[in-house]
């Protein structure tokens, strides 16, 4: 899809977005989550939406295909698809427009098919709903469907449940329904976003190589402005409900007029983007060492044979994709999952076969932050017990001195002072995540495991915190463990990286070595599958949509 | 991981035959404690068996002593339960003490009364719940949904024997519609039936309208919706399925609970079954009709679990999950 029309945006619109208002009811009246939207896509044209969360992007694009939820309303504006308003429609004529004429690609395939129901069904009960197959053939088109989506084998997949198939392949399955009728426009929302990065990269090829054969268009909403670079031929900023800036996406990302787009793009770390500290050689006895760590599960090998070292002040950045082993590398190091063989050291100490007292006194030096705040805090514990837990679980000072340590923690992390007597349920994922760096911080630890610290996290906000752990990390020459499945992300921090596949560190080294001199194919896999990297000359090429290929539909 | 290699592999029959070891155990286990907890009573049995009053007053010893032996009173416990064991694997809990006639002829006779009763109740259950379920879910007008939504606490809260009384007011002593009491055909089992249904299929209908209310909310419908698919293509084909596996869970347990409910709904329309032996067993201090009424429950009990877990992989192509969670749910069984 890249790049098709540039001329084209003057033709008559396929989707004419004006004005659009929808409120979400809530107990204290109704809040506005689109707030006066105008937006057109032109036939056969990509559009990216691009905003961060709560700015309204998702809200805007199930709009367009009435899939709003129960609690949203509509209150102004209008949306014209090829003519028609679809604003006001009734669910039976919107469900004519549905599948039929606009597609839809959902954010998280691994839940967005239905568990109980053979692939080929799933696939075979669109083409049906409207009309354009009997069952029998239906089910012959579903193969052909299945095929064209990429996927090896139709007839097996095809006789398959959900759970049998691996991400990437649930959503070929779930691009190819949303392309099986012949769409004019597919909704892409946020498509690749829980998907490891080479698989994201393939899946995106996937959509627009179908896409641009069919001349169908593309809304596609993501909060990756690279992704957005890589694949739109226009690009629309969202903030709080309202469109910041638009154009086309050669102009808006290189060349932004409006401070919130120069922000959200500054805070967007990419493989050429500055990192937040220098790189240091590291020096000293290290805090952790790991030698020949492997954790055999009953039907895998997690971990096989993994050895690293963290010195003081050192950041080692462990990168892999889903199921590569980093997290239970991270269980393994808080001992909280038993390894089948290996070592594990703390100051030179073996700590691997402690167990009772031993082993709750090396919680006080190993802390864990974790990837989700929103689930890794009880959201009716106030601000101070969440983060004086620790402290009081070791028995340390009184209720008085504990609530002075974790005001001057919060102070550091940079949350305002009342925050201490607020719950964790009232506040952002930013600061929920401040919160929890606090309460690994009390007991002062020397090693700060961070397991995807920032991956839940809206761009402007990962920045800030990225930034909070180098500035803490400075001033107590903490060792941390940096686990991440973003590139760009740990070259930000890491001093030293770490590329685990299958359970096997596959390169180690220093972080600019291994990022510009990849010895292990792998590695360069990775690198390669980073979005952001398309050639420049791409972002202005005017690629003739091929509209000669029919879409694929039975009539 | 491999589950599904595994049912492909002929897992499906170890599967089973796993579930059907935990059933024995059970029964077992069923048997055991009921024997311990029924013969540690105070009450003499062999008293209860000469004098209906169980005081002991006025017993010839000599005949005490026969009767001791005969049903090996006299053995250590040890010895009288491997006795007791032995028999019940082969069929025979003994004799009723105070009629003398054997538990299995007095059980048989009882059972298909209730049998017929429970059938019927479970129908009816399933029906009127699984459609209010549907209904209310279905139903985009918003007070009807909540009206619906809370006939079911209301079937879990009201005591049967009360809705039995009130059935058999309106229906059988005002309308005369059907038969207030007796064993007579079927226009006798109707009344019964409904009563025991009520709170049954109360709880089946709370079950399946959560679950079906949280498959709407999932993604997956979601892309049915987007899909083009009409509400009640949604419902039936992609909610239902899913909104129906837990209810399964429900239904092994639920059939413990009408058993409970068929001593007082046979009580109330003066039906002689299985819960009217029960409650007369109970009364009499029978304590071998009691035991022998104690491993028949645990037997239906298991029986039923089994006929689920067979089709629980039918239902649900996730075998994997859901083999922890029955294994999760056969600890909670009671024995």
């Amino acid at each position: 899809m890249s790049k098709r029309v540039s001329g084209r945006s003057a033709q008559r619109a396929l989707v004419e977005i004006s004005g659009l208002q929808v409120g979400y009811a809530t107990r204290s009246g109704v809040v506005g989550a689109v707030e006066g939207v105008d937006l057109t896509v032109a036939p056969g044209e990509v559009v990216a939406l691009v905003g961060e969360s709560g700015s309204g992007k998702s809200t805007t694009a199930h709009a367009v295909i009435g899939l709003l939820p129960g609690s949203a309303r509509i209150g102004a504006g209008s949306i014209r698809f090829a003519g028609q308003e679809l604003v006001g429609l009734r669910e039976k004529e919107l469900d004519a427009v549905r599948g039929r004429r606009i597609g839809f690609v959902p954010q998280d395939p691994g839940v967005s098919l239905n568990p109980v129901k053979r692939i080929g069904e799933q696939v075979a009960e669109t083409l049906r709903a409207h009309g354009l197959a009997t069952r029998a053939e239906a089910a012959e088109e579903a193969l052909r469907v299945l095929e064209r989506a990429g996927l090896p084998d139709p007839e097996l997949r095809a006789r398959q449940y959900p759970h049998e198939l691996s991400g990437g392949m649930k959503q070929r399955v779930l691009i190819g329904i949303a392309l099986s009728c012949g769409p004019e426009l597919v909704i892409a929302d946020e498509p690749t976003s829980a998907l490891d990065v080479t698989v994201q990269r393939r899946i995106l090829d996937h959509l627009e190589e179908r896409t641009r054969t069919t001349g169908t268009a593309v809304l596609l909403i993501t909060h990756d402005l690279a992704v957005a670079a890589d694949r739109a031929d226009r690009v629309v900023v969202l903030r709080h409900g309202r469109v910041v800036e638009q154009g086309p996406a050669a102009q808006v990302l290189v060349d932004p007029r409006e401070e919130y787009t120069k922000t959200l793009i500054a805070a967007a770390p990419t493989l050429t983007s500055p990192r937040l500290r220098p790189e240091r050689e590291p020096v000293g006895e290290p805090v952790l060492q790991v030698d020949g760590l492997r954790k055999q599960f009953p039907e895998t090998l997690a971990v096989d044979d993994v050895s690293f070292a963290v010195r003081p002040g050192e950041t080692y950045g462990l990168i892999g994709e889903s199921g590569s082993g980093k997290s239970t590398v991270a269980r393994l190091v808080l001992r909280l999952e038993d390894l089948t063989a290996g070592r594990i050291a703390v100051r030179g100490a073996d700590v691997t076969g402690l167990r009772g007292r031993a082993l709750r006194e090396l919680r006080r030096r190993v802390q864990l932050v974790y990837q989700n705040p929103y689930s890794s805090l009880d959201p009716r514990f106030t601000v101070e017990q969440a983060v004086a837990q620790p402290a009081k679980a070791f028995g340390m000072g009184d209720k008085a001195s504990r609530r002075r340590q974790v005001a001057e923690l919060l102070d550091r992390v940079a949350l305002p002072a009342d925050t201490i007597d607020r719950r964790a349920g009232e506040l952002s994922g930013g600061q929920r995540q401040r919160v929890a760096i606090a309460r690994a911080l009390i007991l002062e630890p020397e090693i700060v495991v961070l397991d995807e610290p920032v991956s839940a996290l809206d761009v402007s906000v990962q920045d800030q915190i990225l930034r909070l752990l180098v500035d803490l990390q400075t001033e107590r020459g903490l060792a941390y463990l940096f686990i991440s499945h973003d590139f760009a992300v740990v070259r930000q921090i890491a001093d030293t990286v770490g590329v685990l596949r299958a359970g096997r560190l596959v390169e180690q080294g220093p972080a600019e070595r291994v990022l510009h001199r990849p010895e292990h194919p792998f590695t360069r896999e990775l690198l390669d599958a980073v979005p952001g990297r398309r050639p420049e000359g791409d972002l202005t090429a005017d690629v003739t949509a091929d509209l000669a290929e029919s879409p694929g539909v039975v009539s | 991981m491999s589950r599904r290699s595994a049912l492909a592999n002929g897992g499906y029959g170890r599967y089973l035959a796993r579930r059907a070891v935990q059933g024995v155990f059970v029964l077992w286990a069923a048997f055991t404690l009921s024997f311990v907890v029924l013969y540690l009573m105070p009450s003499d049995p062999v008293s209860i068996m000469l004098n209906a009053t169980g005081d002991g007053v006025g017993v010839d010893p000599a005949a005490v002593a026969a009767l001791r032996a005969e049903h090996h009173l006299d053995s250590p416990l040890v010895v009288q339960y491997l006795f007791a064991l032995g028999d019940a694997v082969r069929g025979d809990f003994g004799t009723s003490i105070p009629t003398g006639e054997p538990v299995s002829r007095l059980i048989a006779e009882a059972l298909p009364q209730t049998l017929q009763l429970t059938a019927l109740s479970f129908v009816l259950a399933v029906v009127f719940g699984g459609g209010l379920a549907l209904l209310s879910t279905s139903t985009g007008w918003r007070p009807l949904r909540q009206a619906l939504l809370s006939l079911p606490p209301l079937g879990v809260s009201v005591p049967t024997f009360w809705v039995g009384l009130i059935l058999l007011q309106v229906f059988s002593f005002r309308a005369q519609l059907f038969p207030a009491t007796g064993n007579a055909g079927f226009p006798a089992l109707v009344l019964p039936a409904i009563t025991l249904a009520v709170p049954t299929g109360a709880v089946f209908a709370q079950v399946l309208a959560k679950n079906l209310a949280a498959a709407w909310r999932s993604p997956y419908v979601e892309t049915a919706r987007a899909k083009g698919l009409g509400r009640t293509r949604i419902q039936l084909r992609h909610a239902l399925r899913n909104g129906s596996i837990p209810v399964l869970t429900i239904i092994g347990i639920t059939v413990g609970q009408m058993l409970a409910g068929a001593v007082v709904v046979e009580t109330v329309f003066s039906r002689n079954g299985i819960g009217r032996l029960t409650e007369e067993s109970v009364a009499a201090q029978d304590i071998p009709v009691i035991q022998g009424l104690v491993v028949l429950s645990a037997l239906v009990f298991v029986l039923v679990n089994l006929v689920v877990d067979a089709i629980y992989p039918l239902v649900d192509p996730r075998i994997g999950r859901l083999e922890r969670r029955r294994v999760a749910r056969t600890e909670e069984v009671p024995a």
